[in-house]
Order: C-alpha cells, then structure tokens, then sequence
C-alpha cells in the first residue's frame, strides 16, 4: 500500500490569477523527490479535491515543507471554495505518481500550453537551487498560459525563450548547443514530450538527462516486427498491421526509444 | 580447383559433430552467469561454414539494411576500436587468410578467402564503404553487437545483428540491458539479470569471457528474426517422429564478451552454431544429456525458446535413439 503522506496548512493564495498554493508543513511521511505530481488529487481537511496538484518540497528548519499547486481552472466550483476555505487543518495526499529529478548543473525547461502547473514547482526548486535554468515556451502556447509562465518566470529571474518557429530544427539547435551534462526538463503534453526526447536522443543525450510530465492521453503505439509501422495500440492483445496486413500479438516488450510496444509475427 | 574452392579447403574441416559447441554442462538447464574466461582471448572463429554464412550475412545486409545495422552517431570511435581489434585479431590469429598493411592512418586489408583488399584512412569514414562495425561485420561469421557503458548502465548503441534468435536490433537499440533481456522469463525477473549487468560493467580490458547460449531452430535457417517469423515460424506445424531429426536442430550461441577500453564499452559476439537432431543423436552421451535437460526444463523457458507445444516429441525421438 502506498505511503500516504500528510501536511499542516500554514497558509493558501491565489497565484497569477488562475492557479492556488498552499503552503503546508509535512506533519507524517515522506517526499522521495523534491517536485512531483499527485494525479488523484488530494484530501483537505474533510473534502476531497480531485484535480492533479504538482508540488515543491522545500526544506526549511526543522519540519519540511511544501507548496502545492492547483490549476483553478480545472476545479469545480465546490473545489473553489473549499481551497479558498483552506487556510488550517490537514492535506493528506498519497505520494507523488510522477516525479522529477532536480541533479545537474544546467537544465533547459520546456514548458507547454498544459504543463504550466507540473512546471512551477520545477521552476521555483531550480531557483532556489541556485543552477543554471533555461526556459523555453512551447510554440502556439495559449495567452492565460504563457502569461502566467512569464510572470512566474519572471518572479525567479529566469529569462522566458520561445522557440523559433516551434519545429524540430529549432529544439535541436538549442540542445546542440548545451554542455555535457546538461539536463532537460519537459512540461507538456505527450505527443510535444515525445519529440523532445527524440530530438535530444538522436543528439546524443542520456536517458537520464532527459525527464519531464506528459500531460494528457498518451498514444500508445504498436511496433509491427515485420514492417516497423507504428500504430496506435488497442486494447486487444492481437491486431492487424495497418500496413502490410500481417496478424501481429501485441508483447510487453517496450522500446523507450521508439515508445512502442513490439508486435510479433502471428502465425498461429 | 577454382581458388575459392580451394579456400574452403584451407579452413579445418572437422565433422560438425566434432566442433559443435554443445552447450549442457550438466543434466539440467537454468539460466545462470554461466561465463568463463575466454582462453585464449579470441574474438573470431573461422568454420567450414564460412562462406556460406558470410554470403548469407552480406545478402541480408543488403537487403535489409534497416534490420541488420543499426548504429548511433556517437559510437563511432567505438566501432574503429572494434574493427582495428578484430582486424588485428584476423591477421594475427588466421593469417593464413587475413593480412592487414598499415602505413600510418592507411590501412589495408586483405581477406585472402574471399580475395577481398580494402584500404582506407583509419579514422576517416568517407574512405569505408560501410561504417566500421557494419564493414568488419562483413568478413566474420560472429554478430556483432556494442554495449555503450553509461551512467552505470549498458546501453545496445549499435549493432549488425544478421543471425538473431528470435529478437530485433531494430526494436531493442538504445535499451538498457534489463531493457532488451525483458522477455527472458525467470533471467529477468529473478535479480539474475542485474547481476550479470554487474559483471559485465566490471569486465577489464583483455579479460574477456565466453559463454554458451542455446535455443532450437526448425529447420537450418540461421536468420531467425523476429521481421521474418512469418517465414521460419511456420515451421513446427508438421512435426512428427519421422522428420523431427532432420528438420530439429540444436542452436548454440557461442557468445564472446570482450571490454573496449578506449570507448568505455562491451563488444560482444555471437558465432551461431546448428546441429540437426539426426547428428546430434550420434553422440550417446549429448543425446542421454539433452534429453534430461529437456525433461527438466522449466514450461516458461520452453515456452520462451518457442518449443514448448512440441516438447514432449522431441523427448520421444531422443528416448527412441540413446
């Protein structure tokens, strides 16, 4: 059973119009990463809110502790009331289901329309880290969003890119042009996650250096062994490949690289 | 006599039976750190197979570049450091057959049995017509497969893979070893896997190690890919007592682990070997051997090794000649 970690409410507000922290001592338990994602939501005091919270923890002193992140946007009106109601009592959370990793000396951040939560807890522990940060906006960003990244941004010191042109070409250059042991860090949603870390693979980057949250529905794809075609996994266990029409049984063998799993030749 | 008959010649031609690398130690089979040190530390072995297999290899290089070479960019300086190794290993160790010149940075390479001569520039890939794992690849009859040491990991950087049993280079590059050994039941599960990974990231330069891996094949065909199961899969419908000791065949890996010290890497090989069931039962004591193994061996490793459904035929013909 998984750890279920519970914090003190020291004090909640609303942050760039849109989000809310709450800053919260940790009472029992304990965060394995410095910033993580909890996709079930959390429980304060009696209510349960069911919107995903990102979070920092932050050792100060004697007890550690945290701030936590919500979009105000994705909550209901009752989840409204009950964070602006929040100012004491108790959050009990499970533990973070999707975890970053703050060691390097430089890291590059890029951040998309939907990753802009999973993204400040990033960016406030990579402040107070003292490394170096760059951080890139994702093409086509919506205007709430890139505001409230550019002010946040802003509040650190960070200076905020875009990416020319958004392509392919563009992320490459950048990433090319980085030191050894330069990590990257992505907030966005799936398919813009996948290209990133293709692009930084194909450059010569390191599984490890290269991490982030992919936000909404991943595409799981299938490999077809006999013909490479990619296509989208069912929930079946046997398809047929959308290419060359061979019956293929879908394995768990995964590949990271192509972020597939294989489809072996049916021949039964 | 044509001079490439004569070659063939020119390699010892022992019986199969004679120089099979039977791979049962003992009456039972588990998966185990089962390396040795390699003695001597040779990469290459040279069979009366040889023109064959390398035929083979280059046919399906050609035609199907995507599945039997895959490489990243920065393995480059490891794959020179492996062909200069294996190039050295050729002339030294068979130089009967393999000759290499060097003037500086220009190298020649002679390959007397296919009376092949290339010369290029050590370092410059614009003088090879291939990259130099893929070039080397091309004279030997072993699969050559590089493990990049990384980040306290091992990573398949790069590969020429013509010969696989049943697993695609394509589809495992860039995994680590847990990675590509995930389907082996019981080896990957059981803790076994990690500590080879361990052994292996302690490995020194000229200590290399062998170590014999086995499977069955349907049929004599040594690409048994995963992209051409649709071809050899088919095979084991129609298996009974009277064909099973033609058609079943041994399959021994012998696998050769060698550190590659400039690169911080692992090379290792793989010398595929076949011996037809109808051979195999000659010699009392591997028929008596393998039989047991057989009985003994767990379903999920049949299962894995793709026999499990006609196991208990195989037992049959060997009980029916020991």
């Amino acid at each position: 059973m998984e750890e279920e970690i519970k914090c003190g409410i020291l004090q909640g507000e609303v942050l760039l119009k849109s989000y809310y922290v709450i800053n919260a001592e940790i009472l029992e338990g304990r965060l394995s990463s410095p910033v993580g994602m909890v996709t079930d939501g959390i429980r304060i005091n009696e209510f349960r809110i069911t919107t995903p919270v990102s979070l920092v923890k932050l050792s100060t002193g004697f007890k550690e502790q945290i701030k936590l992140y919500v979009d105000l946007q994705l909550c209901s009106d009752d989840e409204r009331r009950i964070l602006a109601n929040a100012k004491s009592g108790t959050i009990l959370m499970q533990a973070p289901d999707l975890e970053v990793s703050l060691q390097g000396n430089k890291h590059l951040l890029f951040i998309g329309d939907s990753g802009v939560l999973q993204a400040f807890p990033a960016i406030l522990a990579l402040a107070r880290s003292g490394g170096q940060v760059e951080v890139y906006s994702m093409h086509r960003m919506g205007k709430a969003a890139l505001n409230a990244l550019r002010s946040y941004v802003k509040r650190m010191d960070f200076p905020l890119r875009s990416i020319r042109g958004g392509g392919d070409r563009s992320i490459a250059h950048i990433l090319e042009a980085q030191t050894v042991g330069t990590r990257i860090m992505a907030f966005c949603d799936w398919s813009d996650y996948s290209r990133i870390k293709h692009i930084a693979r194909r450059i010569g980057y390191s599984n490890m250096e290269i991490q982030g949250i992919g936000i909404g529905e991943k595409d799981e794809r299938v490999f077809c062994a006999r013909c490479y075609q990619m296509q989208h996994k069912p929930h079946e266990s046997e398809i047929i490949c959308m290419q060359c029409g061979i019956p293929l049984v879908i394995s768990n063998h995964y590949s990271p690289r192509l972020e597939a799993y294989m489809g072996y030749v049916n021949v039964n | 006599m044509d001079k490439a008959a004569l070659h063939r010649m020119e390699i010892k031609a022992a019986p199969l039976l004679e120089r099979f690398p039977f791979p049962f130690q003992a009456d039972s089979y588990r998966y185990s750190n089962n390396s040795r040190a390699l003695v001597p530390p040779v990469c290459t072995d040279l069979t009366p197979e040889y023109f064959e297999e390398i035929g083979g290899k280059r046919k399906l290089l050609e035609r199907y570049p995507e599945r039997t070479f895959q490489a990243f960019p920065h393995t480059v300086e490891a794959q020179w450091e492996i062909m200069a190794m294996l190039m050295n290993e050729l002339a030294a160790v068979h130089s009967d057959y393999f000759k290499l010149d060097k003037q500086g940075v220009q190298w020649t390479f002679y390959n007397r049995l296919l009376d092949e001569k290339s010369t290029f520039v050590f370092g410059d890939l614009s003088t090879l017509p291939y990259e130099p794992l893929d070039f080397i690849g091309r004279h030997v009859q072993e699969d050559l497969i590089y493990l990049q040491q990384r980040d306290g990991d091992l990573y398949m950087d790069a590969g020429q893979l013509c010969f696989p049993a049943n697993w695609s280079l394509a589809f495992d590059l860039g995994m680590t070893y847990l990675q590509f050994h995930s389907p082996v039941p019981i080896y990957s599960d059981s803790g076994l896997a990690e500590k080879v990974r361990g052994f292996l990231l302690r490995m020194e330069a000229g200590k290399p190690w062998t170590r014999l891996n086995w499977t069955l094949n349907v049929g004599p065909r040594l690409d048994t890919s995963p992209e051409a199961f649709g071809e050899w899969g088919v095979g084991r419908f129609g298996l009974n007592l009277e064909n099973v000791g033609e058609i079943m065949h041994l399959r021994a890996e012998d696998q050769r682990l060698f550190q590659i010290p400039g690169s911080n890497g692992v090379l290792f090989s793989i010398h595929t070997h076949l011996l037809p069931f109808d051979q195999l039962i000659n010699n009392k004591t591997w028929a008596d051997r393998f039989c047991k193994v057989l009985e003994d061996l767990p379903d999920p490793i049949a299962e894995y090794k793709g026999f499990l459904s006609y196991k208990p035929l195989l037992i049959e013909y060997l009980k029916q000649h020991i």
